[in-house]
């Protein structure tokens, strides 16, 4: 899959899990989102992790889960593709 | 921040207990202990989980709260405490909450588990059913986890993620590795020790015990979704084949166990004593 097709699905995610109540439907792959999105702490970034792993069928690698992963949402669909395989 | 109840302190073989128990404000209806989420989540549940025990006293339900050894109030420390520990707690708790002078005799009895506290409520299940002889022990759960394995990654995850999030350093590979070599952790402000990630790694609900004739299992999921996740689904037909009614509702409302939250969640308790077949007021 490229990048740019999970975009709705990573977002329909990252709204949920973080609860940003539809706010998350509205980002795009420029979206900032480290530093950038108030809800995003660990255990949200957690949540968010799992609710991935969930929706996609997927098991991220640990060594894949830095902090570039969650600069933007784009980065964090890029970790999604990869984990795809 | 603690709510109504009476705090109160129960003396075991671990040390001191804290307790919080809501006397009943209508005939009672039977007794509910609450077995709580994990680490972290048990601070950030405790509003909603003192708002649900005040409306179940409300309802007539003699309802107790404690912390487990290690945890909160009660003594201990967490880096010494172990899973049979907490079992063993939740059991002294639910004795000495049976000795209430005026509760009925066929009066049920309910573990209420919010996220690992369910995996507590399953492993505490066999010594409550034989604590209540002939009342029923039905159970209520909301957002179960009922894996260890699961409950401690994502634990090992939150310290990961403030890596990711740039506020410490290491890696939740770190972490795994140290509790391999049997040292103890701290992850997220908690002192996990291997002997206790053991326990997690092995604890899982898989067999249910049997139930008695009319036992429910009330299961209470926070989602937009109107089915059962697929491993969900199985876990409720593995109890329901044991005996037990199983009935699982999805719950519009906030993800209360992610951060001490100011919203209220009161679709949580309602839901639970309706399908628990509490008579409505």
């Amino acid at each position: 899959m490229k990048p740019m097709s999970l975009l709705p699905q990573v977002l329909t995610v990252l709204d949920q899990a973080l609860q940003t109540q539809g706010r998350a439907l509205q980002f795009n792959a420029q979206t900032p989102l480290l530093g950038a999105v108030p809800e995003l702490d660990s255990m949200t970034a957690v949540s968010l992790i799992g609710a991935l792993e969930s929706h996609f069928g997927i098991a991220f690698d640990d060594g894949d889960l830095q902090a570039d992963a969650f600069a933007d949402v784009g980065s964090l669909c890029a970790l999604v593709e990869r984990a795809l395989g | 921040m603690r709510g109504t109840g009476e705090p109160g302190y129960l003396h075991t073989a671990r040390g001191s207990l804290f307790t919080l128990r809501h006397p009943p404000e209508r005939p009672c209806q039977g007794v509910i202990l609450h077995l709580p989420a994990f680490t972290e989540e048990l601070n950030t549940c405790r509003r909603v989980s003192a708002q649900a025990a005040r409306h179940f006293a409300s309802q007539g339900w003699w309802v107790w709260q404690f912390d487990p050894t290690g945890c909160g109030d009660s003594a201990g420390d967490m880096a010494q405490a172990s899973w049979q520990d907490w079992v063993q707690d939740a059991q002294a708790v639910l004795q000495h909450a049976l000795r209430e002078p005026d509760l009925p005799e066929q009066a049920p009895i309910c573990l209420w588990g919010i996220r690992a506290g369910a995996l507590l409520c399953a492993d505490v299940l066999p010594a409550a059913q034989a604590l209540a002889g002939q009342r029923p022990v039905h159970l209520v759960w909301w957002q179960p986890q009922l894996h260890g394995k699961q409950i401690l990654q994502q634990w090992l995850r939150v310290g990961s993620a403030q890596a990711w999030l740039g506020q410490t350093q290491g890696t939740g590979a770190d972490a795994a590795g140290a509790l391999a070599r049997g040292e103890s952790v701290c992850v997220g402000g908690y002192t996990l020790s291997a002997s206790l990630a053991a326990d997690l790694n092995a604890a899982r609900s898989v067999t249910p015990p049997p139930s008695h004739e009319c036992a429910r299992l009330v299961w209470l999921d926070v989602q937009a979704s109107a089915e059962p996740s697929p491993g969900n689904a199985r876990l409720l037909d593995t109890w329901q084949s044991q005996g037990w009614q199983a009935q699982w509702e999805p719950v519009n409302g906030p993800l209360f166990w992610q951060a001490p939250g100011r919203e209220d969640a009161p679709a949580l308790a309602e839901s639970s004593l309706r399908l628990l077949g509490h008579p409505s007021a």
